[in-house]
């Protein structure tokens, strides 16, 4: 059965970490009692522990899928895993910006001092969402990083090695989410028309099972209404043909909306897939939305005919599916994440050389791993479970892209003899037009098609046996 | 010298002794009735001192059967219970043991509430299953949370009625889930709690009759079946998470009768008269080791028997 999903990729060569996407999302969902503490969208820095601190530590929190005897198992153990408190995530705080124009005059400035939002008393900050960003206490941070457990860590919190790049999260709205799973009552759904995950709140009596079951932590409790909530892909927006608030907003135009197609009868075997794996079967379920097949399929099972042409007009197909740039965050979590980034380019350590030219060992375009800044197996622990191939290839085809640039902007080569570069990493001419015109123009980000809400989506068939079968 | 007979009476000792040890009873208890007690005005302060002297009920409960996803610890609680009524109100006092206060807090993002539920046929007449009813026989339920919340909930009738049926009485056109909160017309429980000497105690009360038709009536003269639930917050107890007992039976008292002018008693009186007095029951644990001594007394007879016997043997 083919299905119709809508997803977002994010470039993280191009987030500069301003924070605009969370500040606006706050200001349009979860400016309230309750949510105070709440980042639908939040940008954390790596490496760092994130938000809630060390939500990658599956021993912590628990979370996800794991296989066992062949069959899906939620990572959900009561006994063991907690939801996140307070102390997790942080204390929300404000000033007493009131106190600067009631204070009487004196010799020192007037100060607004920190207050908790919850007690209205005064603290001391403590730690916030992106507590660590510039690495401010990076000697702490970096090695609590669960990604750098195969690293060295001591090595990379030295200054000449010292790396980092931004991380913004949302909802990953999954293929197989384990928030939906773990609900007893039901609340959690996904939209059949696109996929989008939501909870429904007049079911929702707060148990908090999708927040241990969500393995990136993002749903949040509203301790003041008792119920969970969780970025809903601004789907009032998305069913208008608008992008979400956060990718509207972000001035990196680091965001790229659209459909994809999917193939609905093999997200279970993708999510079962061996780790290594995980990327390569979630591509494959993926289908090709210029595919005459697939479209017939699409249309005999129910996708509208303007999704099905978003799909070919799709910055997400095209750089997930297509041209492999792409990568799901923790693939080894199981959910089939369907939020994809394009990993951090990599600057390179390179140094003059005598005849004044940039000396760095390339492989190709790809200079050799060691010379890369950020190490090739910190990004595979993050986008790939551990299989560095996978963020090779998307690396290598980066720096294709801008050597095939190169050569013809600086080099004066003709497309025809610098398109030799893009040949040997499996790109075309054409490919390099779109990439160009996506990635460093950053037009038609947003290929979003307006909600057919007349045409009755069929529900997905319940199978017998349906957990983990 | 074998005797058999000692050696297997002996043997009867010993294992009525270990399932006594064990908690398993010999004696199959009758499941207990809470006879609410007549009062002159229900005390609706769980730290009246009426509450802390009457007689209470020993109910057992147990985790309520769950299995994967949700698997977590099994074991059993009791909860202690008594009713009274005045005619006009009836108040239930609700006393269990729990190590933490689990109240809501501002930020308690990882707080799960403390709470108590009692379940009633919506028909007295009936017997509903005791994991919150089925359509064709539902359950109304009140819901007590951590620190002053009274719920009055509705279960199990929610998929049996049409949209019409369902908004008359004041409920969502479809049912969002199965367990369902009434109108605010039909909340008629109240509740006063307290926390103290690391026990919850907490007296639900409502006024007596028929208010509405997913309540069910509680009236003098009346034996209704009940049942109880204690969510422990502090392990994470929400939803179906919780400890469960079996079905109890409620007993309300007939009102007194209406004072005839002629006969000039003063009310005192009348209400002495009238006053129940609330009988302890025993629980599982009482009863086991009721067990135990009468095979203990039944060993000693047959030993004596026994000896008697063999005595007149010798001779």
């Amino acid at each position: 059965m083919v299905r119709a999903q809508v997803s977002m990729v994010m470039v993280l060569d191009k987030c500069i970490g301003c924070h605009t996407c969370s500040i606006t999302c706050k200001n349009v969902w979860t400016n309230r009692e309750g949510l105070e503490y709440a980042w639908w969208n939040n940008v954390e820095t790596r490496p760092g522990v994130g938000y809630p601190k060390r939500w990658e530590d599956q021993e912590r929190y628990g979370g996800g899928w794991v296989v066992r005897d062949g069959k899906l198992r939620l990572r959900i153990e009561l006994k063991k895993y907690k939801v996140p408190s307070k102390d997790d995530y942080y204390e929300p705080f404000t000033y007493t910006y009131e106190e600067l124009f009631t204070e009487e005059l004196r010799s020192e400035q007037p100060s607004a001092d920190p207050i908790s939002m919850y007690s209205g008393e005064k603290i001391e900050i403590q730690w916030g969402p992106n507590f660590d960003d510039d690495l401010a206490g990076g000697d702490l941070t970096i090695p609590a990083d669960p990604n750098m457990a195969l690293l060295e860590k001591a090595m990379y919190t030295e200054f000449k090695n010292v790396f980092m790049f931004y991380l913004p999260r949302i909802c990953n709205h999954c293929l197989n989410p384990s928030c939906l799973a773990a609900c007893p009552r039901k609340s959690v759904y996904k939209r059949p028309e696109d996929g989008i995950v939501l909870i429904d709140q007049t079911r929702c009596r707060g148990y908090r099972l999708c927040v241990q079951a969500c393995p990136y932590k993002k749903v949040y409790y509203n301790w003041k209404t008792g119920k969970s909530e969780k970025c809903i892909f601004c789907f009032p927006r998305i069913e208008q043909g608008q992008p979400p608030v956060c990718a509207l907003t972000c001035v990196g135009k680091i965001r790229y909306v659209g459909v994809v197609l999917y193939d609905e009868e093999r997200v279970l075997e993708a999510a079962k897939a061996p780790e290594s794996e995980l990327v390569r079967v979630q591509r494959e379920i993926i289908l090709d939305p210029w595919d005459p097949e697939v479209q017939r399929q699409a249309r005999r099972d129910g996708v509208p005919e303007n999704f099905i042409e978003a799909a070919k007009r799709s910055p997400v197909y095209y750089m997930f599916k297509k041209w492999e740039i792409a990568l799901p965050l923790h693939p080894e979590f199981r959910t089939l994440p369907m939020v994809f980034y394009v990993p951090p380019l990599n600057p390179v350590l390179t140094v003059l050389d005598k005849s004044g030219k940039f000396s760095a060992d390339y492989d190709t375009v790809l200079p050799t791993i060691d010379k890369l800044r950020i190490p090739i197996k910190y990004l595979a622990s993050m986008f790939a479970a551990g299989n560095e191939e996978e963020v090779r290839k998307a690396l290598k085809r980066l720096l294709a892209i801008r050597e095939f640039f190169r050569l013809v902007e600086v080099e004066g080569l003709s497309k025809r003899e610098a398109a030799r570069v893009l040949e040997e990493n499996g790109l075309t001419l054409e490919d390099a037009d779109l990439m160009f015109r996506w990635l460093a123009l950053g037009r038609e980000r947003y290929v979003i098609p307006t909600a057919k809400k007349e045409l009755r989506i069929r529900l997905p068939s319940r199978r017998r046996g349906g957990m983990g079968g | 010298m074998a005797r058999p007979a000692t050696l297997a009476s002996a043997a009867l000792l010993l294992l009525s002794l270990a399932l006594a040890l064990a908690g398993i009873p010999l004696t199959t208890a009758q499941v207990a009735t809470i006879e609410a007690a007549l009062v002159d005005e229900v005390p609706l302060d769980p730290r009246d001192p009426y509450w802390a002297e009457t007689p209470k009920v020993d109910i057992a409960l147990a985790s309520q059967q769950v299995t994967y996803l949700v698997p977590y610890e099994v074991e059993s609680r009791t909860l202690r219970v008594a009713a009274a009524t005045d005619g006009s109100l009836i108040a239930f006092y609700l006393e269990w043991e729990d190590p933490s206060p689990d109240v809501p807090t501002a930020g308690g993002l990882d707080v799960f509430e403390d709470k108590v539920a009692i379940q009633f046929p919506v028909r007295a007449d009936s017997l509903p299953y005791i994991c919150m009813g089925t359509v064709e026989e539902p359950v109304s339920i009140v819901l007590w949370r951590a620190p002053d919340t009274a719920e009055t909930l509705v279960a199990g009738s929610g998929y049996g009625m049409r949209p019409e049926e369902r908004e008359a009485l004041g409920l969502q056109s479809v049912p969002t889930s199965p367990v369902e909160l009434l109108p605010p017309e039909a909340q008629i429980w109240r509740a006063n709690a307290v926390y103290e000497d690391g026990r919850w105690k907490v007296v639900l009360y409502r006024p007596l009759g028929s208010t509405h038709p997913l309540v069910t009536e509680l009236s003098p003269g009346m034996e209704v079946s009940v049942a109880f639930a204690v969510w422990e917050g502090s392990k994470g107890e929400a939803g179906s998470k919780k400890s469960t007992s079996a079905w109890y039976t409620l007993s309300i008292p007939e009102a007194p009768a209406p004072e005839v002018p002629a006969e000039a008693v003063t009310v005192t009186e009348t209400v002495e008269t009238f006053k129940t007095v609330t009988e302890t029951v025993l629980g599982d644990w009482g009863m086991a080791a009721l067990g135990a001594l009468l095979a203990a007394m039944l060993y000693t007879v047959i030993v004596a028997i026994l000896y008697f016997y063999q005595r007149q043997r010798r001779t």
